[in-house]
């Protein structure tokens, strides 16, 4: 087999973290190539630089054997490579065939649309998918998630693909959806083109790619060839390697009441699934962390617990009473806080200092009447400051101008000027760097010292198993746990995260 | 003061949003003096005064609801209907009304219309820009059928009083405008009610993540804005003892050019209330001195539309050159 894709030593650097150290990728004419690591391995970064969306800082791109440069998406799109995004391309009102041949319309003498011509041509494409079932006339909206890739997967034929890229392609498909495109996945890779196949869902890497691909850290650890003795554990082996732990800081609490909790509740993910049956509970003084891979729902159970998404089922306790929380504003009023995954876009006013972001949320404590006592708030501003290690000038600054760090303890001070019984954290530490991590991992702990009950979803294994006293895992078979804590070492939890387990005590 | 804070002292100046009215206003004061005797005159800042008043206190409710992210543009309109229905009032009692009725009154108009607003921006979601021209057409119409098109006399002289003369020789409009203005800045600086339309107008997803009712304090940053309009309607209609259905007209384009003028962002998250007076100071002194040199009133709009202009465009570029 020809190789058609060659990638050598590629570097990238984000600022001061290396996503990408001396990365190799070979991708061979004909063949399923799955790309596997850990959230954060390196492998989004890798491909989007494939895809012209980011440009390396160093190392060289062969395809076909010469060299070339990919500056921009249209560039991968001129030499055949492209991605199959999970959210879709398409346009909902418009049919298979115009979607088909949206940009690239054909037109008959008079500069008509030759409907007639583009309609058999779409036919005879997805004939050749082996899914001569769709019908070119039909509106993209209404077909199924996988019928909607494989029209995707057809567009990309027409206009010269030779490589596809498909993230997590079957995240939001059913058993028998995730068939039919396996299926044409085949068909394409028998025509000497290739996929890359970046799932978390390792059965299915196992029975569709023919090579894998691992990193780690932004690292190949590994390029291997399936085969009928290659196994889930091997390959979770190599994703997490040989770890040390970090040191995390902990300070075993004496939980008091519950003061949260949850039995039987239900939503929907951002793509659409189900998730049900999620029971756990958060005693005052106590940190509890809820795991899971990317997507798998933690953030929306975060959100559902906040009143900014309907729950679908269940109920909500705080305090032992039930209580419906609609509403972000009822769930203050009930007592829960909320430090929100999307920092810049939803944690702070960019614009507004980091005093006045630090107040936001308990000005009734710093107001006479309706006057702000900007003397005393000033004082308690810098009060926590100080207690967080924050210099104080910082709070006279915008709150853009902050590192990241600085960033999340002026959230994390919000929090604790509140009067909140319970704190969700949603991944807490993303985003920043390693010092800052344990020093916001330090902080949530003293929380809890503080008696609030706290809770953290976070994708972060090593980070949940540090600061948590009871771990819960979403995965794709439902919620699972509780786990005390010393009950998981960190290749249990993974286990456990890609679903191969569900029994603890391993 | 030695050199050096001279200099920082000059850069952070410069650097402030208030430089810009400051350094047109001296331009045109030197240029105005050297140009029109006139103009250097007691009376004429009396009547540049007398002819602000209005637009600072609609262009003070203006500021903090252009800083909390939303506009008005129904308050001209506001200014018509509310004097409509404050002369109605006073035509349709035997012994003529009392004045403070005739407040209440007109008051109650303000906090109505603001609510419309408001509600229909909050809570039904509508772009506040469409809303507000749509609802600017709806008061407009109501001043037009409430008075049945005609201008209507008979205003209460005691509350005539209460809104306009003179006290010495300033004008008491111009003294209830500064008033407000102090007011306002209060508001937008030291209260809780400030603080929010500060953050809302910045980022209102943190409010509504930490749980503050966003809409509740929507709706009252329109009533606000609807109130002092209806101030302005009132002042209006004393200074003029007689409402006019189409009074008032541009008033909303002339209270938002001064905000923007004083250095408020119009993507909302900061403003000054200062700066707003600054702008309605500089923008009297700009139709007084077009007057003064004998501009025709054909192109007197035209300038003030160019004075316009160059402020929102001064504005966007220095909120792009704080984001690089």
């Amino acid at each position: 087999m020809s190789t058609l894709v060659e990638m050598r030593s590629l570097k990238k650097n984000f600022g001061g973290i290396k996503a990408l150290q001396d990365v190799n990728l070979e991708i061979a004419a004909g063949e399923i190539h799955g790309l596997l690591g850990e959230n954060g391995a390196g492998k989004s970064t890798l491909m989007r630089i494939l895809c012209g969306l980011e440009i390396p800082d160093e190392g060289m791109i062969r395809v076909e054997g010469s060299e070339v440069a990919i500056h921009k998406p249209a560039d991968a799109q001129a030499l055949g490579i492209g991605m199959i995004p999970q959210e879709l391309i398409l346009i909902d009102g418009m049919s298979v065939t115009e979607n088909i041949f949206l940009g690239y319309e054909k037109c008959s003498r008079f500069g008509v649309l030759d409907q007639k011509q583009m309609r058999t041509r779409a036919h005879e494409l997805l004939d050749s998918l082996g899914s001569g079932d769709i019908d070119p006339d039909m509106f993209i909206g209404l077909l199924p998630k996988a019928d909607q890739q494989i029209v995707a997967i057809a567009r990309r034929i027409l206009q010269g693909g030779k490589v596809f890229i498909m993230d997590e392609p079957t995240s939001a498909l059913t058993e028998k959806e995730t068939e039919k495109l396996f299926k044409v996945i085949r068909t394409i890779c028998g025509e000497g083109n290739a996929v890359v196949f970046i799932s978390h869902r390792l059965e299915e890497v196992l029975e569709i790619c023919s090579r894998f691909t691992i990193l780690r850290d932004g690292k190949n650890v590994a390029s291997i060839p399936n085969g009928p003795e290659v196994t889930k554990r091997d390959l979770i082996a190599h994703m997490i390697g040989n770890d040390i732990e970090e040191e995390f800081p902990h300070t075993a609490a004496e939980p008091g009441d519950k003061v949260l909790e949850v039995a039987n509740l239900s939503f929907t993910t951002s793509q659409g699934r189900e998730v049900k049956d999620v029971n756990f509970h958060v005693r005052a003084g106590e940190v509890v962390g809820i795991t899971g891979l990317v997507g798998v729902g933690k953030t929306e159970l975060s959100q559902t617990l906040m009143g900014l998404r309907r729950s679908t089922g269940g109920s909500i306790y705080i305090r032992g009473k039930e209580k419906k929380i609609h509403s972000p504003v009822k769930a203050v009023r009930n007592g829960l806080g909320y430090v929100t995954e999307d920092r810049r876009g939803e944690g702070l006013v960019l614009g507004l200092r980091s005093l006045y972001n630090m107040t936001l949320g308990s000005l009734a404590r710093i107001v006479r009447g309706i006057v702000i006592k900007l003397r005393y708030e000033r004082k308690i501003g810098l009060d926590y400051a100080s207690r967080l290690n924050m210099k104080p000038e910082y709070v006279n600054l915008e709150a853009r101008k902050l590192s990241g760090g600085n960033q999340q303890k002026v959230v994390v001070i919000r929090q604790m000027m509140g009067d909140a019984d319970v704190i969700l954290f949603d991944e807490p530490t993303k985003g920043i760097d390693v010092g800052a991590k344990a020093e916001i991992a330090r902080l949530i702990s003293s929380l809890s010292g503080e008696q609030k009950g706290i809770c953290i979803f976070s994708s972060e294994p090593r980070e949940i198993l540090g600061v948590s006293d009871r771990i819960y895992v979403l995965n794709n078979q439902g919620f699972v746990g509780p786990y005390e804590r010393g009950d998981l070492d960190y290749k249990q939890l993974m286990a456990i995260e890609f679903g191969e387990s569900r029994t603890t005590g391993v | 003061m030695n050199k050096s804070e001279i200099k920082r002292k000059s850069i952070e100046f410069f650097n402030s949003v208030y430089s810009g009215p400051i350094i047109a206003i001296c331009i045109l004061a030197v240029l105005l003096s050297v140009f029109s005797p006139q103009f250097l005159k007691v009376t004429n800042f009396i009547n540049i005064s007398n002819q602000i008043a209005i637009n600072i206190i609609i262009a003070v409710g203006m500021t903090i609801l252009i800083t909390s992210g939303g506009i008005d543009l129904s308050v001209g309109a506001n200014v018509a209907l509310t004097g409509v229905i404050i002369a109605l009032y006073f035509r349709g009692v035997p012994d003529g009304g009392s004045p403070l009725v005739g407040i209440m009154i007109g008051i109650g108009a303000g906090v109505i219309l603001g609510a419309i607003n408001g509600i229909i921006v909050a809570y039904l979601k509508a772009p506040p820009f469409i809303t507000t021209l749509g609802t600017m057409g709806v008061f407009r119409g109501f001043a037009l059928v409430f008075s049945g098109g005609r201008p209507l006399m008979g205003i209460n002289p005691e509350f005539v009083g209460v809104f306009s003369g003179f006290i010495g020789r300033v004008p008491l409009q111009f003294i209830i405008a500064l008033m407000i203005a102090l007011l306002g800045a209060f508001v937008l600086d030291r209260t809780s009610i400030g603080r929010i339309a500060q953050c809302m107008g910045g980022n209102e997803k943190t409010l509504r993540v930490s749980g503050i009712p966003v809409e509740l304090y929507k709706v009252m940053m329109y009533v606000l804005t609807g109130v002092l309009a209806a101030v302005g309607g009132m002042v209006l209609t004393s200074m003029m003892e007689v409402a006019e259905p189409i009074a008032g007209q541009f008033y909303e384009l002339d209270a938002v050019a001064v905000v923007v003028m004083g250095g408020t962002q119009l993507q909302g998250g900061k403003g000054t209330v200062f700066g707003t007076v600054l702008g309605a100071v500089l923008l009297g002194i700009v139709r007084n001195g077009l007057n003064m040199v004998g501009v025709p009133a054909n192109y007197q709009q035209l300038f003030v539309g160019l004075i316009i202009m160059i402020a929102v465009v001064s504005g966007s570029r220095r909120k792009y050159a704080t984001q690089i």
